[in-house]
């Protein structure tokens, strides 16, 4: 080097006093920052913990929350004997039987076909596969209505064809195994996943260290294999008996005709009596939050302690179990899934809706004699009420889904980015829904915007705000699982670089992060189209939904628009669903 | 431009990442903030970037106050025209090497003919020319380095902060960029601050070294000085010292090894509740190097040697349960045995006795440590 250095200039005065009592923070720094985490907790407050609080109030008070009236002084316990009366009682049990054995269906469905798919030499994995995923989307109260048609005592379509062929009447789905069933076969998708992906992400380096140690590759399948999977399979069968028991439409479908009842069915019946009975709606409201909060908890329990750290990356050489004898019989199993869940709901679906009387006397005969035609469909297509309601979903699940991914981007922003104090908060709120039944959250949310002298209720408004709530866990996992992919130098990068902190968003988080909030917004606008239970005590005549028309027409018996008008919500989710998973699949090949 | 620090402090929640921090970087000037993670050396850098908001203290860059507690003046990070190159880089992915180097420039306003002009000077500056339209995703690391160089230099900023600039390349790569960084900063007469817990790289970068211990400097000097007489052993640890012993004070010029009868002449020494004798591998004499009469000449038996090419190490045991880190030629390791007795002399002036700590920081680390224990 020819420069010469320059001299050491002065440097380093080093203070190793202690200064004094350090000042607080002082306040200019920081009142915006305050002032935005405070309007983010008053929006997700009157969003998710007003319903809920609501909830709680009526359980413990002689009324149920009214236009600007709200009743705080009568506290009384007095709603809980209803919890205890025989009624509720037999709901419960009922409810936990539901739980149980769906739990059981589901994962003997879902971790067998994981199982052949992931970890066999079966052929057709990959269809196996497809076939593993499909009832995911197909709305379980459609899978009810469906097997409705298929397994009524009388004139269920099985039952019929049983007749033509000359056969007893066989099959009642309207009983309690009917209903675990249904459930069952429909929430086996999230078993076969989480059991998926535990069994297809193992590290083979286990297993063939068990081979070297001198195990038969049954032996490596049962000590090694299977208890590697024990967290996904525990983990899978507990979502599974939330979901299951908190599941509203399944329940009210398949088990009000026998006078089944479970607890999510039960609320409903209280609510819709005359006169109302709100309070002890309420009150059984939160002993079903209770169950689920518990279940929740012990989940949480088992999960935390037994989290083998198994991934070990894709792309590895995971041996394939010889199934022998048993590979044709394993893929003509997943066939017979295939068609319980899928296949058969959909040709009743189709068969009612194209029946040209809705009274079916012999399946046969239909066929032979060319009883079928459109005619249906053209009417369903013709209606003006499935063309309001079509609108409105789409409308509705639209407006929420673009909402509901600004704010949860927003909310995770603040809480994944910045030091605001407080922020936390802000995370464990938006979980909240997680916890809470559909059907009390939608009690919730009908007090709360009665309370709130707003004019929303009757309106699409208070539909979207329905979904907003409902849905903003998935939308907060989503945008903050994107956000914490992302370092935070890119954008403290923009910063120093000259843009103000809203410009760098702009210009840099928002564009890396288009992927995962498309992939947010297409899962909460598919969620969004197959809500039933949330919206259930919200709509009015002008403001129904596709659901809602689905399950009304259900209800009083218009089977055969009931049939058609699900034939195209199907076609409609599948082509979201289709859409989703283009955008999810290019997500990983970009960034 | 000159940036002075007064009386930093900042804090996350109930621990201290800075405190009271005072400093001073003359124009023109490298300073590198050394020390191991955790130190605050990155949160000292953040605060003069404006990413961390500190609860005390004043931060002045020439003649504009950045930071000044008491006053209420916090300029926003963006306003501070302070360039910065991240540890990760930070790259934008979704744009071309062209669109982030170009950055800085639209955000002020540049006219497009002047940004394209200017982007091109600065991508050849950092031999980068010809990479433009280049995807920023598709470049190597020491690629990556250049870009986040380039975009932070076309700012023209008054001040460059540097977080770790070559931690992510590999060995030889890290080599040849830091002498073209040392070269650069020289050239543009740039006011640099770098932060690294390397200390070859802070050696190798720096007009003056700031030593960080515990969220506050606890030496600053030129590199000879820092290397040659750190201020206590702890500091010696970092810096590579292989033999730190501790010793008893006999007199002003004696110590004693405890558990021997070895007494040590050194230089003249400070005394301290803990003092250690510090003595680097590479100046410790062994076997036939030492002088027939001496000082500090000590036998001792060879229990283990270790061989590295060019050199060797040597571990020697002189004491129950002292043992020093010698580092001799490959001839010796040849040579000598394990199990052998050799001499070795400590000289004189290769022995610094001090301190444990360096006095301020020997509170904070004793509260440290308490946390550490009760947590």
């Amino acid at each position: 080097m020819t420069v010469a250095p320059p001299a050491p200039p002065e440097t380093g005065v080093v203070q190793t006093r202690r200064g004094g009592r350090r000042a607080p923070a002082p306040a200019h720094f920081r009142p915006r920052k305050i002032a935005g985490v405070a309007a983010l907790y008053g929006i997700l407050g009157i969003l998710i913990l007003m319903p809920v609080a609501l909830v709680v109030i009526s359980a413990f008070t002689g009324t149920t929350p009214r236009p600007g009236n709200i009743d705080l002084g009568s506290l009384t316990l007095d709603n809980f004997a209803t919890v205890f009366s025989p009624g509720a009682m037999r709901a419960a049990g009922n409810s936990l039987l539901v739980g149980i054995g769906a739990s059981v269906v589901a994962l003997l469905c879902g971790g067998f076909l994981a199982f052949v798919t992931a970890r066999s030499n079966a052929p057709a994995r990959r269809f196996l596969y497809f076939v593993g995923l499909v009832p995911m989307f197909l709305p379980s109260f459609v899978g009810a209505l469906a097997w409705g048609l298929l397994g009524g005592p009388n004139a269920g379509l099985l039952n019929i064809l049983a007749r033509d062929l000359g056969l007893e009447p066989f099959f009642n789905i309207y009983t309690l195994p009917g209903l675990i069933g249904v459930l069952g076969i429909y929430y086996a998708p999230y078993a076969f996943l989480l059991i998926h992906s535990s069994f297809s992400l193992m590290n083979p380096d286990l297993e063939e260290a068990a081979r070297v140690h001198g195990s038969t590759p049954g032996q490596v399948l049962r000590r090694v294999t299977f208890p590697l999977a024990t967290p996904a399979i525990l983990g899978s069968a507990i979502l599974i008996f939330v979901l299951t028991v908190e599941n509203f439409p399944v329940a009210q479908m398949i088990g009000s005709a026998s006078g089944l009842d479970t607890l999510p069915t039960y609320i409903f019946r209280l609510m819709n009596s005359a006169p109302s009975r709100g309070n002890e709606a309420a009150a059984v409201a939160i002993a079903l939050v209770v169950v689920v909060l518990v279940v929740t908890a012990i989940q949480r329990r088992i999960v935390s302690k037994r989290t083998f750290t198994t991934v070990a990356g894709k792309g590895l050489k995971l041996s394939k179990v010889d199934l022998g004898w048993f590979r044709i019989p394993a893929v003509v199993l997943g066939v017979f899934y295939f068609v319980i869940t899928t296949v058969l709901p959909l040709l009743a679906l189709v068969f009612v809706a194209m029946h040209d009387s809705p009274y079916i006397a012999s399946v046969t005969k239909s066929i032979q004699e060319g009883m079928l035609n459109f005619d249906a469909f053209a009417d369903v297509l013709a209606s003006s009420t499935v063309h309001k309601s079509a609108m409105n979903s789409v409308i509705v699940s639209v407006t929420a889904a673009l909402l509901g991914t600004l704010l949860a981007f927003i909310v995770s922003y603040v809480v994944n980015r910045t030091k605001t104090p407080g922020r936390g908060g802000l995370g464990y709120i938006s979980m909240i829904p997680l916890a809470v039944p559909a059907i009390v959250l939608g009690l919730g949310l009908l007090w709360t915007w009665l309370l709130i002298p707003v004019p929303v209720y009757g309106t699409l408004i208070v539909m979207v705000i329905a979904f907003l709530a409902a849905q903003m866990p998935q939308g907060y996992q989503g945008a903050s699982s994107g956000i914490l992919q992302i370092h935070a130098d890119l954008e403290d990068s923009a910063v120093m670089h000259g843009a103000s902190r809203a410009r760098a968003i702009w210009r840099v988080t928002a564009p890396l992060l288009r992927i995962p909030l498309t992939s947010t917004f297409l899962l909460l606008l598919m969620l969004s189209m197959r809500e039933l239970t949330v919206p259930l005590f919200l709509f009015t005549t002008d403001t129904r939904l596709l659901s809602i028309v689905i399950f009304d027409d259900f209800e009083n018996g218009i089977l055969q628009s009931s049939a058609a008008t699900s034939v195209l919500y199907c076609v409609l989710i599948f082509l979201l669903a289709y859409l989703a998973r283009r955008f999810g699949a290019s997500s990983t090949k970009a960034v | 431009m000159k940036i002075s620090i007064e009386n930093l402090t900042l804090s996350y929640g109930d621990s201290v990442a800075v405190r009271d921090l005072s400093l001073e970087i003359e124009e023109g000037e490298a300073l590198v903030l050394l020390g191991q993670s955790g130190c605050g050396k990155t949160s000292t850098m953040r605060c003069i970037a404006g990413l961390e908001t500190p609860d005390h203290g004043t931060i002045t860059v020439g003649d504009d106050v950045l930071f000044d507690s008491k006053r209420g003046v916090n300029r926003a990070s963006h306003k501070r025209n302070i360039g910065m190159v991240f540890q990760s880089y930070a790259i934008w992915p979704h744009m071309t090497v062209f669109e982030n180097v170009a950055f800085p420039l639209q955000m002020k306003r540049v006219s497009r003919a002047d940004t394209v002009r200017r982007v091109a000077e600065t991508l050849e500056l950092v031999g980068l020319d010809g990479f433009a339209d280049r995807g920023a995703s598709m470049l190597s690391g020491g690629q990556m380095q250049r870009v986040a160089l380039a975009r932070s230099l076309v700012m023209q900023p008054s001040v460059m902060l540097l977080d770790e600039p070559l931690s992510n390349l590999d060995a030889r790569l890290r080599h040849r960029l830091r002498g073209d960084l040392r070269d650069l900063q020289h050239r543009l007469g740039l006011t640099s601050v770098y932060v690294t817990h390397d200390q070859e790289e802070a050696l190798a970068l720096a007009d003056h070294i700031a030593m960080m211990q515990f969220g506050r400097i606890v030496q600053i000097g030129r590199p000879d000085e820092i290397y040659g007489r750190p201020l206590s052993a702890s500091i010696a640890d970092f810096l590579g010292v292989a033999n730190i012993l501790p010793v008893e004070a006999i007199d002003a010029s004696t110590v004693l090894l405890p558990g021997t009868d070895v007494r040590l002449k050194v230089a003249p020494y400070r005394t301290a509740d803990q003092l250690r004798a510090c003595v680097r591998a590479e100046d410790i004499l062994l076997g036939d190097e030492v002088p027939a009469e001496g000082a500090n000449v000590v036998v001792g038996e060879i229990v283990a040697r270790e061989f590295l090419g060019a050199t060797a190490t040597f571990r020697v045991r002189i004491g129950e349960r002292t043992e020093l880190s010698i580092m001799g030629t490959k001839l010796q390791a040849m040579r000598a045995r394990e199990g052998d007795r050799v001499r070795v002399q400590l000289p004189v002036e290769a022995v610094q006795v001090l301190p444990l700590e360096v006095p301020a920081a020997e509170k904070d680390a004793a509260v440290t440590r308490d946390a550490e224990v009760a947590a």
